[in-house]
């Protein structure tokens, strides 16, 4: 029988704080402070001891039309989330602060102090006093709108994209085109989300093919799925761009602007949180440029691995990598990167003198709260230092973070259930020189963290040509030839109708002389895509190499019908129709190249010699002036403007000191291993009178001629010997007559 | 009276409105505490037996974003359930929250549930809600309403900051299956995680 007032469950309830239950209720007023209070001594109250805590380090967030999901400005605010913001700061998660002290001097640090943690605990529990009101601060002033102040360029996504109310996370990437109508050197980018309190952070690109506006076509809804761009889309040279709640945005250093070419599309990367309901999101850019030409020249690269393979239930997997520095540099920021599974991080420089310096340290990864870390004062770091890092991973059920439950194995990749493992680092080294030594250094090392990655790929998916095809090319990079063809025949063989992996291994062949081979894999790959523009143009240089000249010639022209706008195409044909004597033929293709792409230094090279060769001097050498301000470290403009220099008849344009000098320092880029260099600077050390130089430098063309089988090279530089020998004993000028 | 303290009995028995106005000393009646009511004002009685197989509340906030993200997790279960003889009510605890605030969120968020508004918590202390969002499960017996489960609606979220990529647990969901099953409901009280109902005075 069952009491009429009491029904017995027929499961049972346990009963949880039921001491704390039963008090409250009407035998005591629970709004009515406690008896305890007044003896506390001392009471923290929200307007002297909270509101300046909140202020410095969450208001930048929690205030009206910013990120956070809710306003903490006032008491009232604060009052009604006490126990809440008590946990999450006791916890640590906010303010949201992953590297731990002492492991790299930072700026912008948001995290909190113990004491400051241990006030916030102390005024919920103690009956969150308000206060005096004569205590509370200024509510601080942020700068409405853009924080960098009015941009000299705005962009915004063509159409908002609507964020559905669904309950998991979204990543995804849309394309914005820049409309600049010439290059321009950018020295600030401030993101906005347009909808901050969706966005948990961003990621910005630029992107200066058409490859992550195709992906973007593709897909009916504004922008494409994933955390990335096309794998053409890259960091703007020298820096990362990201977004993150509370971040604020900064101008890069005097001298430090980056250039950004016209053309070029932002990318622009978005991790969103539905609110629950549907959102809509339009995203916009601030271009911030300056018109002074950058000095300072940084540098980002990454260290880590894209080897990753956690099997399920792993719950330590390690990664490590490390580096060595080939010339000093300042370490400006630093960004570690992981994705879900990741769960400690370290980053460690060793100097050459075994002197350690902690770069940074993550206890508790937090991906959604990823960050780039500026340190406060450049970090120095000399030549040979050893930049380390590792990463632990936890790929078990207990990792509440894991995407996949049950987990399962996990690679390398972008996505959000695939696994990352890197260590960006920006660094500024000394000199454009010693910046050009870092690149072509850390090109080496990248090659074997990519074919390392890919192999890994393979492993999981053999059969995939296309992997097998940019395994190749990475091997190519790392200058391991006989593997990269390996890899393209093994494309080859599984796609009959993958054009890319023949033009590949057409490549290769042609590289190694083997012209037969190389026009058969060109051939193949055009039956099988009769618009392959880049096989038409190969194919051209493979018959032009056979001394098939008219049969080369014919194949530009195909490349060029194929696609118009294919410099390279323009000027093949442009060198083609020069060595056919076809003068203003060649010109014109030259410049059309340099009009598609104002900055290809070797299109300004070839219309300079052209120019040259037809009498123009001085338009020729304005030509390899351009090209040298292009690309500095190229040796061609400096040589083919020593020569000019040198030989030139007419007074004005005969100016052999400066010609000793341009040979001088194309000689010194190609380290004197040039035999072409080293007698153009023969020839300039003759015209400016100095034989003795002359026959040394003769001398080492000879040599170098001999090595590399430049016959007729060889044989025209003995014969100048002979005259400068005649010269020297003599000390009198060279007659131009006898010069070639 | 000791022999009610439900300290004693160390499970929750609430039958009907009667009870809890026997309780305990003469002030705990409701009446003097205040009312649960709908959002056209009127007062609700939370107890009241009806049809419904069983009856959800879930406590929420117009400001809280962790209940906000669930809207479409509601949604779905309201979906799934209501047709199958489940009520389902939000509860809006929030003294502040008014009336017309409540309507603007439901409309904001697309809820076709019921909703009620618990300014003095009286439902609240009834069944000891701590979290928003957490829901409370009544069943139906011949004298008013049983409460067989209080707790989260799923394990997605697992702290502040810290949340699954899907849920692995959908504890809301296997409770309302086994009432309807007729089985014992699988667990009577989750943690639930988001924004505290103690915050509010």
């Amino acid at each position: 029988m069952r009491s009429p007032s009491f029904m017995i469950s027929r499961s049972l309830l346990l009963l949880a704080g039921l001491t704390a239950w039963l008090v409250p209720i009407g035998c005591t007023d629970d709004d009515m402070p406690s008896a305890n209070n007044s003896s506390m001594v001392v009471q923290p109250t929200f307007n002297k001891d909270i509101a300046p805590i909140i202020f410095e380090h969450c208001a930048a967030c929690h205030r009206p039309g910013e990120s956070a999901p809710f306003s903490l400005l006032t008491y009232r605010d604060a009052s009604k989330r006490a126990e809440q913001i008590a946990k999450v700061t006791a916890d640590r998660y906010m303010p949201p602060w992953l590297p731990r002290p002492e492991h790299g001097h930072f700026r912008g640090v948001r995290r909190l102090s113990d004491e400051q943690i241990d006030a916030i605990g102390r005024w919920q529990t103690q009956g969150r006093q308000e206060g005096d009101p004569a205590d509370l601060p200024p509510v601080p002033q942020w700068p409405q709108g853009w924080q960098l102040g009015q941009p000299d360029l705005i962009v915004t996504m063509d159409e908002p994209y609507t964020l559905p109310a669904s309950a998991r996370d979204v990543f995804r990437t849309f394309v914005i085109p820049i409309p600049i109508e010439s290059a321009r050197y950018v020295k600030g980018l401030e993101l906005r989300p347009g909808n901050p309190r969706i966005v948990h952070h961003a990621v910005v690109e630029i992107d200066q093919t058409p490859s992550s506006r195709y992906l973007d076509k593709r897909d009916p809804q504004p922008g494409f799925d994933g955390m990335a761009g096309s794998g053409e889309s890259q960091s703007p040279p020298g820096f990362l761009v990201g977004w993150l709640p509370g971040k604020t945005p900064r101008l890069a250093p005097p001298g430090m602007a980056w250039r950004l070419e016209k053309k070029t599309d932002l990318i622009v990367s978005l991790h969103m949180l539905p609110s629950g309901k549907p959102e809509q999101i339009q995203v916009s850019a601030g271009f911030f440029f300056t018109d002074e030409p950058p000095t300072r020249f940084p540098f980002v690269f990454k260290i880590g691995s894209e080897s990753i393979d956690i099997s399920p239930g792993q719950d330590n997997y390690r990664i490590s990598d490390h580096y060595v520095l080939p010339v000093d540099v300042q370490v400006l920021s630093i960004y570690p990167h992981a994705h879900y599974l990741g769960k400690q991080m370290t980053g460690l420089a060793t100097l050459p003198d075994g002197t350690k310096k902690p770069l940074i340290q993550i206890d508790d990864w937090d991906f959604n709260w990823q960050d780039q870390y500026y340190y406060r004062e450049p970090i120095f770091l000399p030549k040979g230092t050893t930049i380390a890092m590792q990463y632990r991973y936890d790929n078990s059920e207990r990792n509440l973070r894991n995407p996949s439950n049950p987990p399962h194995r996990v690679t390398y990749g972008p996505g959000s259930s695939d696994e990352m493992g890197d260590l960006w680092l920006q660094v500024l080294p000394r000199t454009p020189q010693e910046l050009a030594v870092l690149k072509s250094d850390y090109a080496r090392k990248l090659s074997h963290l990519r074919i390392g990655g890919f192999k890994k790929m393979l492993e999981v998916r053999p059969n995939d040509w296309h992997t097998h095809n940019t395994l190749a090319l990475w091997y190519i990079q790392a200058g391991r030839i006989e593997e990269a063809k390996q890899h393209f025949q093994a494309s080859i063989r599984l796609a009959d109708d993958y054009a890319i992996g023949r033009y590949n291994l057409g490549n290769i062949f042609q590289l190694q002389n083997q012209m037969d081979k190389a026009i058969d894999l060109y051939e193949q790959a055009i039956a099988i895509d009769p618009g392959y523009a880049e096989a038409y143009n190969n194919l051209g240089l493979a018959l032009q190499a056979q001394g098939k000249r008219a049969a080369a010639t014919e194949q530009f022209y195909a490349a060029l019908r194929a696609r118009p706008d294919f410099v390279d195409a323009h000027c093949n044909l442009g060198n083609a129709l020069t060595t056919e004597g076809q003068y203003a033929k060649a010109i014109d293709h030259f410049e059309q190249a340099i009009r598609i792409k104002p900055n290809f230094a070797l299109a300004h090279q070839q219309l300079g010699e052209v120019l040259s060769i037809t009498s123009h001097p001085q338009a020729a050498l304005a030509r390899f002036n351009k090209a040298m301000q292009l690309q500095p470290d190229w040796w061609a403009p400096y040589e083919a403007a020593a020569w000019l220099l040198a030989t030139y008849p007419e007074q004005t344009t005969h100016r052999p000191q400066q010609a000793v000098r341009l040979a001088q320092h194309a000689s010194k880029l190609t380290s004197h291993r040039d035999a072409a260099v080293q007698a153009t600077l023969a020839t300039a050390y003759a015209m400016a009178g100095k034989y003795d130089l002359a026959a040394l430098a003769a001398d080492e063309a000879i040599a170098l001629a001999r090595t590399s089988g430049n016959k007729s090279l060889e044989q025209k530089v003995q014969e100048r010997l002979k005259i400068y020998h005649q010269y020297n004993a003599g000390r009198q000028p060279v007659p131009e007559a006898a010069q070639p | 009276m000791a022999g009610i303290r439900r300290s004693q009995m160390g499970m929750l028995l609430i039958a009907s409105l009667a009870t809890v106005l026997n309780a305990g000393c003469g002030d705990l009646r409701p009446s003097s505490r205040g009312h649960v009511l709908d959002l056209e004002g009127r007062r609700f009685d939370p107890l009241e037996a009806t049809q419904s197989k069983a009856t959800v509340y879930l406590f929420t906030r117009s400001d809280c974003p962790i209940s906000n993200r669930y809207a479409p997790e509601i949604h779905r279960l309201h979906e799934q359930f209501a047709p199958k003889g489940v009520a389902f009510y939000l509860v809006y605890p929030d003294r502040n929250e008014l009336a017309s605030t409540a309507i603007q969120h439901m409309k904001e968020y697309g809820y076709q549930c019921g909703a009620l508004r618990d300014p003095d918590h009286v439902l609240v202390k009834m069944v000891e809600a701590e979290i928003t969002p957490e829901a409370a499960v009544f069943i139906s017996g011949a004298s008013g309403k049983e409460l067989v489960y209080l707790g989260r609606i799923d394990d997605r979220y697992v702290d502040f900051g810290k949340w699954r990529a899907a849920a692995t647990k959908h504890d809301l969901q296997d409770v309302l299956e086994a009432i309807l099953d007729g089985r014992q409901v699988p667990y009577n009280r989750t943690k639930a995680v988001g924004c505290f109902i103690r915050d509010l005075r």
